[in-house]
């Protein structure tokens, strides 16, 4: 155990170094972040104390590293090597906060604002015409390859928007479904549509900022009907409510097998954000939807025991932890760009409204359910990253806003594109998987022995979460471990980690200077793999 | 600049500046480790920090046999019970010279107060209180330009650690602080206010939050006020009226007096109305002005909600519920279908299975509305129109009224307008 300390020592002399000469220290300091990020949990003694002693020193880090990596580049400070961020100019004067992304059969885009536009940005000439006006915060969009129909979802309502004359902008607003109650609280966002293979389409409700129909001591509500659930309209708009148990589920996703995700944010009932896998049937936690629930029809909700509540529920696929990497998190994507977008194929990427960053999902299936491992992918973008979508084209536009909650990136709201150059492959962790002793990480691209090998080079701590009608959860019996034994594959490209194993909890990985045979670092050195079942 | 920073933890009852206890742990790993934390080191920040090893080797040596182990982070993750504005003061407060309130609005991410006044050395108790749906704080900092958004930027590079405190960082130019707040809860603190005058920042530090959730404790006797609102109010103005000029204007949003599925139509000319979705009728018409779109819409940082306001003077068009009936039927089916928008405004609905499109206009005379009703096809029977008749005066292309119902043949039922005035 003799790492750390040098370690932390180094950080500390490059930071005084920084406060002698902060420009050239830079880049130094933004390498350590995720150092930094870990030092309040060091679990050893002698380096706590280092780096504790120097609260002034850490302070002033802080402020360097605000000052010359995230404030004043309008480059994100956490991007991977291969990938560019691109700012869209939005129509001047117009409060562009947008609430959904889709793509015009001629590719040409369309963007929702909260404020009820739907917006056109010509594929040719890169101008903007007005395309709907006068939407109820439309918080999402799918538009037909076939026929150009956009078919968004509005607070009260999912509609479908038609060109009937073909003179390039909506003039039929057809109600497709409006059978989901809607009391006006300002919470009661819908969020959606996705689309299944069917023709089915799949809306998610939050539930009200209220006092009526509570279970326990929570912040939320459930003013309306099907408040806190995902329902599914089909073709000729016969609504069906699915799943329940939501609170703030701000993002829906559909693979190309329809398979359904929503994130939830944190709150009542839900210790901290997450991905959750929505089969019919399914309840994620949230008990005031159960009023809906024609299984609990005249049942009194409050007196049924949280215990009872916690076995009924359907865990989150993906713990995102709160603070760390995520507060709010909207919109998931598949990637079904087949390489377009870098070698992450297949894998899921979610933005965060508060943190402002895109993240990056690599899910797997234990024992017929999906877990598997989260990481920081863009970090931060310029505003609340709630939609993303992936152009025809393989680029990610993200969609932001921050009005109602605020957000770290400045910027009201922005639309940016992510591009991929095609070629470079960035060293970084690909998937990690659990095995029966422990984990596989496979990296995007062999990894040298020399830094790779060692136990030392892995520092994993886990902790469980607390279900509870109360704000959110702390972090439960936080533990740390070092990995037994660590075996580097004979590719370089995948690491087997053997470390004891308890399930419920999450995992956080961070990888210490761990190095590409090039000598290439790690962009996001930290995984965080949500561990609910074990292999059998 | 040397300010006053003592750290009172009415939390644990403590005095101290630093604290600090060993704590023996199994690891995951089976193996033993020993784990020091720390809280809190702020006690004169600079200076302070570079001797915090020694206080805190000081206060290993002095700290007494734990009964158990204890981690002092458990009482400050964010789902800390908050310190109850009833709890008995920390000592030397029994008397505090200003008793503060600041709440939070709910769903607008401002405090309800900007601007609060407190006399150099009084000792002061501030509750928050937050009404809001998620997490917030109060971080009281030392006077300087954006002293606010410097101590939140460093409160949200704290990673891992933000939440263990409370989005506070280790600064010199953080005074004093309340808890994170969960929603519908209150954290109350005590303080000796600064015995230098000025103008105190405080925010809210969780991401994102201080850019409108900011204010000023103001140190001093008086004379400032809080700033100007008057210019802000006609920005918001530009902003959030919704102006008809040379076409309609169509917004869904949630109306006074009407559903909270309803749409606002404006047209040209100075004539609005409310047309209610989920009822498939207009509740009312108005002249002048069109919108004010910003309850619903969310003004400045609100996140909406609210019904919006009609800008202008509000008409009655005799609404007494969904006015028309086709077939028998008193208590007729009536299910929304959407609506066309050009060149002006169709709606769309179905009533007892019949298709109905609907188109509205001011009336050639008078204050109120012309109503357009077609169908599809000649109806089996007679169509009904049903109207109260109370300070207004009706008239059709297709009949007479009669107490307020207008009957119309089958065969003249296929289009017909009916117009509803104010009564002179």
């Amino acid at each position: 155990m003799k790492f750390p300390a040098n370690n932390v020592k180094n950080i500390l002399r490059k930071g005084a170094k920084a406060q002698r000469n902060p420009e050239k220290a830079k880049l130094s300091l933004c390498a350590f972040a995720p150092l930094r990020e870990f030092s309040f949990h060091w679990p050893f003694a002698p380096s706590r104390l280092c780096v504790e002693s120097s609260a002034a020193l850490t302070f002033a880090m802080v402020i360097l590293q605000l000052s010359f990596c995230n404030f004043l580049h309008a480059q994100p400070s956490i991007i991977p090597p291969g990938y560019s961020v691109e700012t869209i100019p939005t129509p001047p004067g117009v409060d562009f906060e947008v609430g959904g992304i889709g793509f015009l059969p001629d590719s040409s885009l369309l963007v929702t604002t909260r404020h009820g536009d739907v917006w056109r940005r010509h594929e040719s000439t890169g101008e903007w015409s007005l395309y709907a006006e006068g939407l109820h915060e439309p918080l999402g969009i799918w538009v037909d390859p076939r026929n150009g129909d956009a078919y968004i979802a509005q607070r009260a309502e999912l509609t479908r928007l038609v060109d009937e004359d073909k003179d390039g902008d909506a003039d039929l607003y057809q109600t497709v479904c409006a059978d989901w109650g809607f009391s006006g609280n300002y919470h009661e966002y819908a969020f959606g549509p996705v689309r299944d293979s069917a023709g089915n389409f799949y809306v998610t409700l939050n539930l009200s900022h209220s006092t009526e129909r509570v279970v326990g001591e929570t912040e939320m509500g459930n003013s309306a009907p099907f408040r806190g659930w995902c329902v599914r309209i089909s073709p000729d708009g016969k609504m069906t409510p699915i799943a329940s148990g939501m609170r703030s589920p701000a993002g829906i996703g559909i693979s190309r097998d329809d398979e359904l995700f929503y994130t939830d944010n944190q709150g009542g009932y839900n210790a901290t954000s997450g991905l959750y896998h929505i089969l019919p049937g399914r309840f994620f936690g949230h008990p005031n939807s159960l009023y809906d629930d024609p299984r609990f029809a005249g049942r009194d909700l409050a007196s049924i025991p949280l215990e009872n509540l916690d076995a009924l529920r359907t865990l989150p696929a993906i713990w995102i932890p709160h603070g760390e990497l995520a507060n709010s998190p909207g919109e998931p994507v598949f990637d079904n760009t087949s390489g377009k977008f870098g070698p992450f194929a297949g894998q899921l990427f979610v933005g965060d409204q508060t943190k402002s960053n895109l993240m990056r999902i690599a899910l797997e299936k234990v024992g017929g359910e999906y877990q598997g491992a989260i990481f920081n992918f863009i970090d931060p973008l310029d505003s609340g990253v709630i939609r993303n979508a992936f152009a025809p084209d393989g680029s990610l536009y993200v969609g932001m806003t921050a009005r109602g909650w605020g957000s770290i990136g400045a910027k009201p709201f922005s639309l940016q594109r992510i591009i991929y150059d095609g070629k470079t492959i960035p060293f970084e962790m690909h998937t990690v998987s659990l095995t029966r002793t422990g984990f596989d990480i496979t990296f995007t691209k062999p990894a040298d022995p020399a830094t790779a090998a060692g136990t030392e080079r892995y520092l994993v701590r886990h902790w469980g979460y607390k279900y509870q009608p109360a704000y959110g959860s702390p972090k439960v019996d936080e533990t740390f471990v070092l990995p037994q034994a660590v075996t580097l594959s004979v590719d370089g490209k995948t690491v087997h980690l053997d470390l004891p194993l308890v399930p419920r909890r999450v995992y956080q990985l961070l990888l210490v200077n761990i190095t590409s045979t090039a000598g290439e670092k790690l962009t996001t050195p930290t995984a965080y793999y949500t561990l609910n079942r074990l292999r059998e | 600049m040397k300010k006053s920073h003592e750290w009172l933890c009415t939390l644990t009852g403590h005095h101290s500046i630093a604290m600090a206890k060993p704590e023996v742990g199994i690891g995951g790993g089976g193996k033993l480790s020993a784990r020091i934390i720390m809280q809190n080191t702020r006690a004169r920040g600079w200076e302070c920090g570079s001797i915090a090893a020694a206080v805190c080797l000081i206060a290993i040596a002095r700290a007494p046999a734990a009964d158990k182990p204890h981690d002092h982070r458990e009482h400050l993750p964010a789902n800390t019970a908050p310190r109850s504005p009833d709890a008995p003061p920390p000592a030397g407060y029994e008397k505090v010279d200003h008793e503060l309130v600041i709440g939070t609005v709910p769903g607008r991410m401002v405090y309800d107060t900007a601007f609060v006044r407190v006399r150099p050395g009084a000792k002061v108790k501030l509750v928050l209180k937050n009404n809001d749906d998620m997490q917030h704080n109060l971080v009281i900092c030392n006077p300087g330009q954006d002293v606010g958004l410097t101590v939140s930027q460093a409160a949200w590079a704290l990673g891992a650690d933000a939440l263990a405190k409370h989005f506070v960082p280790d600064s010199p130019l953080v005074l004093h602080h309340t808890l994170i707040v969960n929603p519908h809860q209150a954290d109350t603190i005590y303080f000796t206010a600064p015995r230098d005058e000025g103008d105190y920042p405080f925010v809210c530090t969780l991401p994102g939050h201080v850019f409108t959730m900011a204010g000023v404790m103001q140190v001093g006797k008086g004379g400032k006020s809080a700033a100007p609102r008057g210019e802000l109010r006609k920005r918001e103005a530009d902003w959030y009226y919704v102006r008809v000029t040379d076409r309609p204007r169509v917004v869904r949003c949630s109306m006074p007096d009407s559903s909270s599925r309803s749409i606002a139509v404006g047209l040209p000319g100075g004539t609005s109305y409310c047309f209610d979705a989920e009822g498939c009728f207009v509740r009312y018409g108005w002249t002048g002005e069109f919108l004010d779109a910003g309850p619903d819409r969310g003004r400045g940082n609100s996140r909406g909600g609210g019904a919006n306001r009609p800008l202008g003077e509000r008409c009655n068009v005799g609404t007494n519920g969904f006015p028309l009936r086709i077939g028998s039927s008193d208590t007729p089916k009536v299910v929304f279908r959407g609506y066309r928008t050009e060149p002006a405004p169709v709606f769309l609905y179905s009533v007892d299975g019949v298709e109905v499109a609907q188109s509205i206009a001011p009336a050639r005379s008078g204050i109120g509305l012309t109503y357009t009703f077609e169908l599809p096809q000649t109806p089996l029977g007679p169509v009904r129109f049903i109207v109260d008749t109370t300070g207004v005066a009706t008239t059709s292309d297709a009949g007479e009224f009669e107490n307020g119902r207008l009957t119309i043949p089958a065969d003249r039922a296929r289009k017909f307008s009916v117009t509803i005035v104010e009564a002179k």
